[in-house]
């Protein structure tokens, strides 16, 4: 039996300092090629965010589209873009508790209204969340040992096909980047046939954290804006009469309740111009600061800052 | 709870240790007693309501077969072989209730309906209880064995509780016989450090096939699948032909962990497969694929059948043939998609019984480079390509989505480029062919990573070993996929 068990626990020491030594290698590889890695990313923005707190006024949640679609040195008062790609109104709750405990002069909020985001229960990020949530934020998950603690060391592993395509192929674009104000930024082109297949069963879970958003805002005299980004058809596709009557009424009632301001970009067609965009549904710099532009000019329509 | 999760091996650690524990009166009962609870934990964490149901026939049987041994003693066969009779078909009773009654009752109304008349039902709200095809099996073979007086009843109810519920193959098989298995069960059992070293090997060469092939080739096949009509001809087609690496690599996957986790435990489980891709004919590929099932069946069917059928001479072998491969279907789930495969099957035996080659079992030639022969190797890839085209029947939902499948495969984008994305794909295809070339290079080996046991140094680890397992951790789909037997 001990001879048994020393060749197992070879064996597993093996696969740990593998482990271990190939994520660090390959982090470093990918990072030359395409940017931060996922946890370097929402470490950064928690750091930025904590630097600039006696200066934020404004905070932007939302999901990879605010992630990437807006640039707060174009908006007034200039804020700080929180948003990341997949979250979803649990975490944007989580986040906006943060916010508020961390930037004393926090008087606006603006809230991605993506039709996704009621969709997505993700938990591929909480490792990481875990670190700066309070522990409230877990139980909505199940305690899986497995997701929350191995799979994220795993899935690293995970990269290397990612890593022989990189090395070998020849590097046009340069990597993604994170700006200083929390926008993502990334420089592929996007295609005229692009489209994407999301699952739309809506999470009830997401509708209360929505609600609970827009009600924290009201009971701490902070502005609420939710914005819809703009759908290209190659997403829009994907919601029939029923969801989008759903959407609707989700919208409604927040602005009757609880006075949130609402602007809808979703279907604005000087919006959905190809060129906008770095993919199917993420505008692209040029598109963001664009957008941003727009975005600030409405919002001063109705609120002169 | 998944075979290759963390959270069985966690479970499996515990087993272990526990099982081994050096106490002095480490009788062979205490390990059954042990065996028996966790395979009733593992039973209970995947299915607990459905605890009762295994114990009350784990029960029921154990009494039939004490029963059947009196009578026997008593020399009253009438008596003893109308209690065979009721416990098969108990057996068959508690599949079709739970498996089948629901898709008989609608199958019936739909055709009563067509000829007009109008009968209704409503549907009934059975669970299937997970691994009922097994454990119901092992039961019936238990009472027939007896009855065969091949072998002796279990005295001891706990032994039998493991026979039949035994946590590696209680949800996807293997189908252990009685005869082999509870004599085992017997003795006591000691830690064999070359068995728990060729188990190890074994569970590890299971998750490789189950990982980062079963599974990278699921993603590619489980999106065609839900999307046939948008597909060319070309890519259904390359589906089609991987789905059957996809199938072995997920079920000899599981039945080689089953294998090796029975070897840590020092009890041999059956094995479930034999290099089913290297078969010259379907006769062949059926030896070699699910054997413990097909054995089962041939056993107590097949055999029974022609024998009732021996003056119809090969048109009885052949018609014993069509119900036995309509059973083996059937037995795979409640949908007339499996029994057209099982008939599929049933038909292609034809020719095999006609030509008289049926029992004749072909040797594989190899040429100077040691590859198969020419005819070898196009009757290997014939084989190949009818199990491809059966296993198109096997995962459609609906005999109508099967020939919408096939009828694709068959349009004008047939010669064009398959389409199918992601690296996970790729990868799985290359593993794919490799495993192919595996089979072909150890064919003579019961897994690829089997090895002579050498017993004299500390260390009892190969290069391969690593390989492997830098493999898994590299390119194994992580995202812990059931196993496609599972739902049978």
């Amino acid at each position: 039996m001990k001879k048994y068990i020393i060749n197992i626990v070879i064996i597993v020491i093996y696969s740990v300092l593998f482990i271990g030594l190939y994520n660090i290698l390959s982090t470093k590889i990918l990072s030359v090629y395409y940017g931060l890695t996922t946890k370097q990313q929402i470490d950064k923005q928690f750091a930025d965010l904590t630097s600039q707190r006696d200066s934020i006024e404004c905070i932007y949640l939302g999901s990879s589209k605010f992630y990437h679609g807006i640039n707060p040195n174009l908006l007034t008062p200039c804020g700080y873009n929180f948003g990341h790609d997949n979250d979803s109104y649990n975490q944007m709750y989580y986040k906006l508790q943060y916010v508020r405990n961390c930037c004393p002069r926090l008087r606006r909020v603006v809230i991605c209204f993506d039709y996704v985001s009621f969709c997505v229960f993700s938990e591929t990020r909480n490792y990481i969340y875990h670190n700066y949530f309070p522990d409230e934020y877990s139980q909505d998950y199940s305690k899986n040992f497995y997701n929350n603690y191995v799979y994220p060391y795993l899935i690293g592993t995970k990269n290397l096909p990612k890593i022989i395509v990189s090395i070998f192929n020849e590097h046009s674009i340069p990597p993604p980047c994170l700006t200083k104000k929390g926008q993502y930024i990334t420089y592929e082109e996007a295609h005229k046939d692009d489209y994407v297949k999301y699952c739309t069963d809506i999470y009830d879970l997401q509708i209360s954290y929505f609600n609970k958003i827009v009600k924290y805002c009201q009971d701490h005299h902070l502005e609420c804006i939710l914005v819809g980004m703009p759908n290209r058809d190659g997403e829009y596709w994907n919601y029939d009469k029923d969801f989008i009557e759903k959407m609707n009424s989700i919208i409604y009632n927040a602005q009757k309740d609880y006075s949130c301001v609402y602007l809808n970009y979703i279907r604005d067609k000087e919006l959905l111009d190809v060129n906008l965009f770095s993919d199917v549904s993420h505008l692209n710099q040029y598109g963001a600061d664009l957008f941003s532009r727009k975005l600030n000019i409405d919002i001063k329509k109705f609120n002169d800052y | 709870m998944v075979v290759n999760s963390l959270n069985f091996l966690l479970f499996f650690v515990v087993v272990f240790i526990v099982y081994y524990i050096p106490i002095s009166k480490n009788t062979p009962k205490l390990q059954n007693t042990w065996l028996f609870l966790t395979s009733y934990v593992f039973y209970g964490i995947a299915d607990w309501k459905m605890i009762p149901l295994l114990m009350g026939t784990t029960v029921v049987y154990y009494g039939l077969g004490l029963w059947l041994k009196t009578e026997m003693e008593k020399d009253n066969t009438r008596i003893a072989s109308n209690i065979t009779t009721m416990a098969v078909i108990l057996g068959i009773c508690i599949l079709l209730y739970f498996k089948y009654l629901n898709f008989f009752a609608e199958s019936f109304i739909q055709l009563f309906n067509g000829i007009g008349l109008q009968v209704s039902w409503s549907t009934l709200n059975i669970v299937l209880p997970i691994g009922i095809s097994f454990f119901t099996f092992k039961l019936i073979s238990y009472i027939i064995e007896i009855h065969r007086e091949h072998i002796q009843p279990c005295t001891d109810f706990i032994e039998f509780g493991v026979y039949i519920a035994f946590f590696p193959t209680i949800l996807s098989g293997p189908i252990d016989r009685p005869n082999k298995f509870i004599p085992q069960l017997k003795r006591k059992r000691y830690f064999n450090f070359d068995l728990a070293i060729d188990g190890s090997r074994q569970i590890l060469w299971g998750m490789f096939t189950k990982m980062c092939i079963a599974d990278n080739l699921a993603t590619a096949t489980d999106s065609i699948w839900t999307d046939i009509s948008s597909q060319s001809g070309s890519t259904l087609l390359l589906i089609s032909f991987l789905y059957p690496i996809q199938m072995y690599a997920d079920f000899d996957g599981y039945s080689n962990m089953a294998i090796g986790i029975g070897k840590l435990l020092g009890i041999n489980v059956t094995k479930n497969f034999n290099h089913p891709f290297l078969s010259q004919n379907i006769a062949e590929y059926w030896r070699n694929w699910h054997i413990s099932l097909t054995k089962w069946l041939t056993d107590y069917v097949f055999l029974p059948l022609n024998i009732a059928f021996r003056k119809m001479k090969k048109y009885g072998i052949i018609f014993a043939i069509l119900i036995n491969f309509v059973l083996i279907g059937l037995w795979h789930g409640a949908n007339w998609t499996f029994a057209l495969f099982g008939l599929y099957h049933g038909l292609l035996y034809i020719p095999i019984i006609l030509s008289g080659s049926l029992g004749k079992k072909k040797k594989l030639h190899t040429n100077k480079y040691g590859l198969p022969k020419r005819k070898d190797f196009l009757n290997m890839i014939g084989t190949y390509c009818l199990v491809s085209l059966g296993l198109i029947i096997f995962r459609a939902n609906s005999v109508f989505e099967a020939l919408k499948y096939i009828k694709g495969i068959f349009s004008a984008s047939i010669v064009s480029l398959p389409i199918i994305g992601g690296s996970s794909v790729y990868l799985g295809f290359l593993f794919a062919i490799c495993l192919l070339f595996v089979d072909w290079i150890y064919k003579s080996r019961d897994y690829p990573m089997q090895q002579e046991a050498n017993n004299t140094g500390l260390l009892n680890l190969k290069i391969s070993d690593f390989i492997i397992v830098t493999f898994i951790i590299l390119f194994g789909n992580i995202e812990s996929k059931q196993f496609i037997y599972f739902q049978f």
